[in-house]
């Protein structure tokens, strides 16, 4: 009985974790995903400064988010969104419309990656 | 180097811990289910050492999953015992006082050599001297002999 109680524990937790996580890396994503679609319009009307900044706030909260997010996220998507991520912040300053190729991007890998 | 051996040090712990958890059963003859569990384990505690892109919970998950239901399953089944004969099966006599049920084989698929094969790992080298023979769920042959 001892054994049905553990696994009884066990599969609850792990089913909580999972369910916990899955909404929690949503949420996330879903807020920086907000983030680079309004750096996009800022862009758009040509708001440089409004668009550097809010690249600038995205790649910190990029930086929190995945350090957290590597332990439910495969490594490798990791990777491509910091690479984007990186970019995007290299372009920041360049108002060449790279940045929006970056920003665009990176609201797809974030819509795939968990 | 040291993240794939702190990996594999970590998957050996779960999957003994694991193997513990499901109990004494597992040791012995496996049943269908203990079967699948048992290989799937298997086969999930290699993928993340192989690749070490995948996070280590997402490879303990499934893991874990997988003996807890098991553990779960085997229980109920204990509750309810005609859910244990929708998963385990149930034993089939084939041979009663010397004679081979043909039938019985057919449906098991077995031949006539494979029963007396069985039948002599258990020290009987005549069908006669059978009082009854039952095929078990996990697959191995159980024999009475005339005393």
């Amino acid at each position: 009985m001892t054994r049905v109680k553990i696994s009884a524990g066990i599969l609850i937790l792990v089913v909580v974790t999972g369910v916990i996580s899955h909404f929690w890396i949503r949420h996330q994503c879903g807020e920086l995903t907000r983030q680079a679609q309004t750096a996009l319009e800022y862009l758009d009307e040509d708001n440089f400064p409004a668009a550097r900044q809010l690249m600038a706030e995205m790649a910190e909260d990029w930086s929190s988010l995945r350090k957290k997010a590597g332990i439910f996220v495969r490594e490798n998507k990791l990777l491509e969104a910091d690479r984007v991520c990186v970019r995007m912040i290299k372009l920041k300053d360049d108002d060449s419309g790279e940045a929006e190729a970056e920003l665009s991007e990176l609201t797809k890998l974030l819509a795939n990656i968990y | 180097m040291p993240v794939t051996i702190i990996r594999s040090i970590i998957l050996y712990i779960l999957v003994v811990l694991a193997v513990r958890l499901m109990g004494k059963r597992q040791l012995g003859e496996l049943q269908p289910s203990e079967l699948v569990i048992t290989i799937l384990i298997s086969n999930i505690a290699t993928l993340p050492l192989e690749d070490t892109d995948i996070p280590l919970l997402t490879g303990i998950t499934p893991i874990l999953v997988l003996v807890c239901l098991e553990v779960l399953i085997s229980w109920i089944t204990l509750r309810f015992p005609g859910l244990r004969k929708f998963i385990s099966g149930s034993p089939k006599i084939i041979v009663t006082n010397g004679e081979l049920d043909r039938e019985a084989l057919t449906e098991l698929r077995l031949s006539e050599a494979d029963v007396m094969s069985a039948l002599r790992s258990q020290q009987v080298f005549d069908i006669k001297d059978v009082r009854q023979a039952v095929v078990e769920t996990n697959g191995s042959i159980s024999v009475k002999t005339e005393e």
